[in-house]
């Protein structure tokens, strides 16, 4: 049953991601933002994607926010420069365009029944005969590597572009 | 007892969290966390396709949130070199100090 884990996990997840945003110092940012990925993590594992929720504490809450922990320590900004400055207008704007995402959503999801009803865990197992999928690495992998495997392959040299990408930009001028 | 959780919680929920996103990208200043901001977005996009992906019975979205993941990875990485060479550039990761197009 994912009741408990939506619950869960969303709690955290809104209030990291809140935190995330309002915080003054950067570093606190990024802490609260990997609390907010765990408990994405948490979401996925309710929604039987056990691998995409490993990936997601792997890749984001280890390797991206290390980096980007290494990335304020090499900046070396100083207090004033962690600083947060907000822009008062377009506070405003932000706000009205947040609460426009959320409230166009939430008309969707009222108006669909396929969502409320057709979503719940009994409906989805019944269109698909009683067989629930399982996000685990045999069944992603089978995909990947069958179907999906010139965007593969593409996705390596667009990690290779990145890494020479980075390099080449953060090197001194010689 | 809680209320039994449909596909349309899940996508509430991934509006809610993509909204937080926009808000920090467009109130704050800081490079840094407009960065996080961005991740935030693309984390509520793969919130959405997961939840559509159990809703079809189809690990087609799943698929799709690991490209995302990877793409957000090579994101970061060149984003974060570019605000390395802003820093150097400039002394500082606000965006006040980077308006050069601004004649």
């Amino acid at each position: 049953m994912d009741s408990p884990t939506f619950w869960v996990g969303g709690l955290i997840a809104v209030t990291a991601a809140m935190m995330t945003v309002t915080r003054r110092n950067a570093v606190a940012s990024v802490m609260w933002l990997v609390a907010a990925f765990v408990g994405m993590s948490v979401l996925f594992l309710g929604m039987n994607a056990g691998f995409i929720a490993v990936i997601q504490v792997l890749v984001y809450a280890g390797a991206i926010m290390v980096l980007f922990l290494f990335v304020i320590m090499l900046l070396n900004l100083s207090p004033a420069g962690l600083l947060r400055i907000d822009r008062p207008r377009m506070k405003v704007f932000a706000l009205a365009a947040s609460v426009g995402v959320v409230a166009i959503i939430i008309a969707t999801a009222i108006r669909s029944s396929e969502w409320s009803i057709g979503g719940t865990p009994e409906a989805i197992a019944k269109r698909s005969g009683g067989t629930i999928i399982e996000g685990n690495a045999l069944a992603l992998s089978d995909r990947l590597f069958d179907q999906h495997l010139l965007p593969f392959e593409v996705t390596s040299v667009l990690l290779l572009v990145a890494i020479i990408g980075a390099v080449a930009l953060t090197k001194k001028k010689v | 007892m809680l209320p039994q959780v449909t596909t349309a919680h899940y996508i509430v929920l991934s509006a809610l969290l993509f909204a937080i996103g926009l808000f920090g990208v467009v109130t704050r200043k800081n490079v840094v966390v407009i960065l996080m901001g961005l991740e935030l977005m693309l984390n509520a996009a793969n919130l959405a396709f997961v939840a559509f992906s159990r809703h079809h019975g189809n690990l087609q979205g799943q698929v799709f949130t690991f490209f995302v993941i990877a793409v957000a990875a090579a994101e970061a990485a060149v984003a974060l070199s570019i605000l390395m060479a802003l820093f150097r550039l400039k002394g500082s990761v606000t965006l006040d100090d980077a308006t050069e197009l601004k004649g």
